[in-house]
């Protein structure tokens, strides 16, 4: 009995101990201010000697020391005084460790023991070095074979184990903050890699690849460093996540190793990869802004990639309700093959739309154009179509109806204005006929039913994007006629304004204010067909057939369904109109496209100024390789180039005069030379670089090759040498090195500078948007206010509508984007409902 | 099996720098390791890629090297990963890439190389 509360008592010791140590590590840990992962790597050892004095050989050891105590105290008194130190060092360890226990034993047992590679303390040895004495040789010898007998693999296993339980309890569970995986031993219990594209076929492709190979690598093998994230993210850089695109862009890739989940002896790793390609102007369109909310997938250039993974065939449903159009269904598809049969187009497009009521079809073959980022010239893109299209619109008192042919073009500027805006411009020309099911529709005067048609549109705007900003000004001319082509029937004036505003709240809760405002006017000289009017209510209509821009030409008030917004004192159609339509959304449930852990890093945030900064900075070069002072300096090079030639000639003739003399300085001077000659070779025909990087870098006045060559030859060597000729030759090289230099200075690279800054300005912005505002999902109530004005007007024929209402948006990158939504028709007219119920769906595309 | 906040362990972008004439690119990746608990360890992960013509792909890269950087350049990568100036930028299209294509070529040292990409952090 009294013997188990004996061995109960020290278990209970055992137990405080290591208590007790625990509550040391962890107070250091507090107390020091040292880096997290020092200290875990102190911790370990420690727990490691502690445990290391629980191994039985080292009892053995403990037993000894009076033994050897008694042998040192002894030769003590009988050696000389040449061996006192020693042997009283050697005693003083020895006594420590008897008065001692634990680490601290554990540590002075240590000191009196050989270990391999440290010599500093070796107390025995140093004795046994000095003094010959059989006893303590074998107390030695025995402490020496019990030392090297304990079990410092098990004792460090057990030291990971304790780590792992202390740095699980004072962390919150699981998580894997300041945690020196490798060191703690554990063993990757699971790999995940998140691209939030992955729906995307492609990516998801490339996911599962890369998945297999990293899964293969690491899972159920302990954690590594270098396994889990330098070779897994070399299997991630090899499959490829950013592709290039059909168009141009700034491209920019960031990929993450997180760790969670660090609980009982595993952990969980999440790769992250987040690529995004930024068409440097387009992205200052308020239509890009919209994809940007609806399809990141597309903003981001996932859609346009051109690998074999993704299909050159796109098809997206798309649905919509209105009181007067009914439930419509539709879609459009799309044929973008990477070369498209030698011709100047990207892509064939078939689109259609269409109810028991409506109808809206048309087909396009599409060409575009992109300038690169380094390229001359003021234009960033170009686009043509050729579009056939054919609509019944239904007013609720007869159909307007349309088919026509279209030939565009249009364009758009690179930044101007310090990056603040672009232009667009563009022009088309379209014949066809516009019919008119008349039912009880009153024609107006100098209008006709049923017509062929000729028009002729110009078309201009501004776009501008700032952080949370993106303005857009269209102004639209089209000129028509009913007869010959010179002759001019009817003249449309359109102004199509858009704002938009976007803020978030809190992380990713976003407020977005769009403003809509469109005006138009009709002059008349001639006859013009019934549907040329305006015909206002849910229904859209364009001027042209662009989902790139895309100009409102009609009044547009969601309280009114279909078309039904025409009458005015004239009749059906207006001549002139307003329209304004605001709507609010909030964001309430989102989850955002790169995770908030990252959006709120400083790395991360810094790095991803720096990827645009880099782009820039590239950029900069590019303009200051068009100043005119650059040419001059490509002129100039040759000159250095045949003196470098002539140095190597001279440097060889004074090493050949002077044999086995100055070896080490000739060797500098050549091999500063070679290096200079080059240098100036690549400049003047790169091989590999670019021939203005090359150029700038060997003419830097403070880190340049060419600096060398002074250095090496001039100073050093001839320095000892005294050669007039050497001095010669490198005075010859230095002079042409200063006129290169003092040239290349003259290139205004302040101007060239401003250029890039104000190129990548919109990219710059874009960036910030998508990788810290735009959601993946988010659904958000909705908030309209609408007015429209249609003329001329009497009474409550014509004249101004309201239409406040709200609804719900579901904006769902992965699958589709919706609005639901009632607005009131508050100021009604003859023939128009109290209101309206606004549906409008968009499926994401199914072959992608 | 409960989640928690994952921690951040890596954190790589790789910077992509083009010559005008969209013939050759530069991937300069720079690359911070402070994860094992040891001194701060920066790696440049340097690639060129070639084409023949703007309108093909760029295939794989036809240079790829890896450059632990100088502990003594520490603070330079720390600057250099918030974005490459232009006098980086030109060393990196330049000289960096001229001779990594050398050194594949077997016309100079690996390690020459290696030095060159490096010096792209001390440009200013």
């Amino acid at each position: 009995m009294q013997r188990r509360n004996i061995r109960l008592t020290l278990r209970r010791c055992v137990f405080a101990g290591e208590i007790c140590l625990l509550l040391i590590v962890i107070s250091a840990h507090l107390c020091f201010a040292q880096d997290e992962r020092a200290i875990e790597a102190t911790e370990l050892g420690n727990l490691q000697n502690f445990y290391a004095t629980h191994d039985p050989h080292y009892a053995r050891i403990v037993a000894q020391l009076p033994a050897l105590q008694s042998a040192l105290t002894e030769l003590k008194s009988a050696a000389g005084q040449s061996c006192s130190s020693p042997i009283e060092i050697a005693l003083r360890r020895t006594t420590s460790a008897i008065q001692s226990s634990e680490q601290p034993q554990y540590g002075l047992i240590r000191a009196l023991v050989t270990i391999p590679g440290e010599d500093d303390e070796n107390r025995l040895a140093k004795v046994l070095a000095c003094v010959n004495d059989a006893r303590l040789q074998a107390l030695a010898q025995n402490v020496q074979e019990e030392f090297d007998l304990i079990d410092l693999v098990e004792a460090k296993r057990k030291a990971k184990a304790a780590l792992r339980k202390v740095v699980e309890e004072k962390q919150a569970a699981g998580s894997c903050k300041g945690i020196d995986l490798e060191q703690a031993g554990l063993k990757v219990r699971s790999i995940r890699i998140n691209d939030p594209f992955v729906f995307l076929p492609w990516v998801k492709a490339r996911q599962r690849r890369a998945a297999e190979q990293i899964t293969a690598l690491i899972k159920d093998k302990p954690f590594t460093y270098t396994d889990a994230s330098a070779k897994a993210l070399d299997i991630i850089e090899n499959e490829n996540f950013l592709p290039d695109t059909s168009d141009a862009r700034v491209k920019l890739r960031v990929e993450i190793v997180s760790v969670a989940n660090c609980t009982n002896g595993g952990v969980d790793l999440i790769y992250g990869v987040y690529s995004t390609q930024i068409m440097p102007v387009l992205s200052a369109r308020p239509e890009a802004r919209v994809k940007e909310r609806e399809t990141p997938q597309t903003a981001a250039g996932q859609t346009t990639v051109e690998t074999k993974d993704a299909s050159p065939f796109h098809f997206t449903p798309l649905g919509g309700y209105d009181f007067t159009n009914l439930l419509s269904g539709g879609g459009r598809f799309e044929y973008r093959p990477r070369k498209f049969f030698g011709l100047p187009l990207k892509s064939a497009v078939i689109q259609g739309q269409a109810s028991s009521r409506m109808h809206n079809v048309s087909g396009a073959l599409e060409g575009a154009y992109d300038s690169e980022v380094e390229a001359p010239g003021w234009l960033a893109h170009a686009s043509w179509m050729l579009n056939f299209s054919h609509y019944s619109l239904p007013t609720g008192a007869g159909n307007i109806k349309g088919g026509h042919l279209i030939a565009q073009f249009s364009g758009v500027s690179k930044p101007l204005a310090g990056g603040n805006l672009s232009f667009r411009f563009g022009a088309a020309v379209d014949g066809g006929n516009r019919q008119t099911e008349a039912g009880t529709l009153i024609l107006p005067p100098n209008t006709v039913l049923n017509a062929g048609f000729g028009t002729l549109k110009f078309y201009g705007a501004v776009d501008s994007r700032f952080r949370r900003n993106i303005f857009s000004a269209t102004y639209a001319l089209e000129l028509g006629s009913v007869g010959p082509a010179a002759r001019i029937d009817w003249r449309k004036h359109i102004i199509d304004a858009r704002h938009q505003f976007w803020y978030s709240f809190g992380n990713h809760h976003l407020l977005d204010l769009e403003s809509h405002f469109t005006a138009g006017r009709l002059q008349i000289p001639g006859k013009v067909p019934l549907p040329e009017r305006f015909f206002g209510g849910n229904n859209e209509e364009f001027l042209i057939a662009s989902d790139d821009w895309q100009i409102r030409a009609n009044p547009v008030i969601r309280a009114i369904p279909g078309s039904k917004f025409f009458q005015t004192t004239e009749g059906a159609g207006g001549k002139d109109f307003f329209s304004y339509n605001f709507t609010a959304a909030y964001g309430i449930w989102r989850r955002t496209l790169v995770p908030e852990e990252l959006t709120t890093d400083d790395d991360f945030k810094s790095e991803l100024e720096g990827a645009i900064t880099t782009v820039t900075s590239t950029l900069q070069n590019y303009y200051s390789s068009k100043d005119p002072n650059y040419e001059n300096v490509k002129s100039q090079l040759p000159a250095e180039q045949t003196a470098l030639t002539d140095l190597k000639t001279v440097v060889a003739n004074a090493q050949a005069a002077h044999a086995n003399q100055f070896a080490d300085l000739f060797k500098a001077c050549t091999r500063a030379v070679n290096l200079g000659l080059r240098r100036m070779n690549d400049a003047i025909s790169p091989t590999a670089g670019d021939q203005y990087s090359s150029i700038a870098s060997v003419l830097d006045p403070d880190d340049s090759d060419l600096l060398k060559v002074n250095t090496a030859c001039e100073r050093d060597l001839n320095g000892a040498l005294q050669d007039e000729a050497l001095r010669a030759a490198t005075a010859r090289v230095e002079s042409a090195r200063k006129a290169l230099t003092a040239q290349f200075a003259q290139i205004d690279q302040a101007k060239a500078e401003k250029k890039a800054n104000d190129d990548m300005a919109f990219t710059r912005r874009s960036l910030n948007t998508l990788f810290k505002d735009v959601n993946i999902y988010s659904i958000s109530p909705v908030f309209v206010f609408d007015v429209a004005r249609i003329g001329p007007r009497s009474g409550s024929i014509g004249g101004t509508r309201y239409g406040p209402g709200g609804g719900i948006r579901l904006e769902l990158a992965t699958t589709a984007h919706f609005t639901l939504g009632y607005a009131v028709n508050v100021n009604r007219g003859p023939g128009e409902g109290r209101g309206n119920l606004f549906f409008a769906i968009g499926i994401r595309d199914l072959f992608y | 099996m409960a989640t928690n906040t994952a921690t951040v362990i890596k954190l790589k972008v790789n910077f992509q720098l083009n010559t005008p004439n969209g013939l050759r690119r530069v991937i300069f990746g720079l690359e911070k390791d402070a994860t094992s608990g040891k001194i701060v360890v920066w790696t440049i992960n340097f690639q060129l890629f070639e084409r023949a013509k703007k309108s093909d792909p760029f295939g794989d890269p036809i240079v790829s090297l890896d450059v632990e950087v100088d502990k003594a350049l520490n603070a330079k990568a720390e600057k250099a990963a918030k974005g490459l100036t232009a006098g980086q930028s030109a060393h990196a299209l330049g000289p960096a890439a001229e001779d990594a294509k050398a050194a594949e070529d077997g016309e100079i040292d690996q390690e020459d190389a290696q030095e060159t990409i490096q010096n792209t952090l001390k440009k200013k």
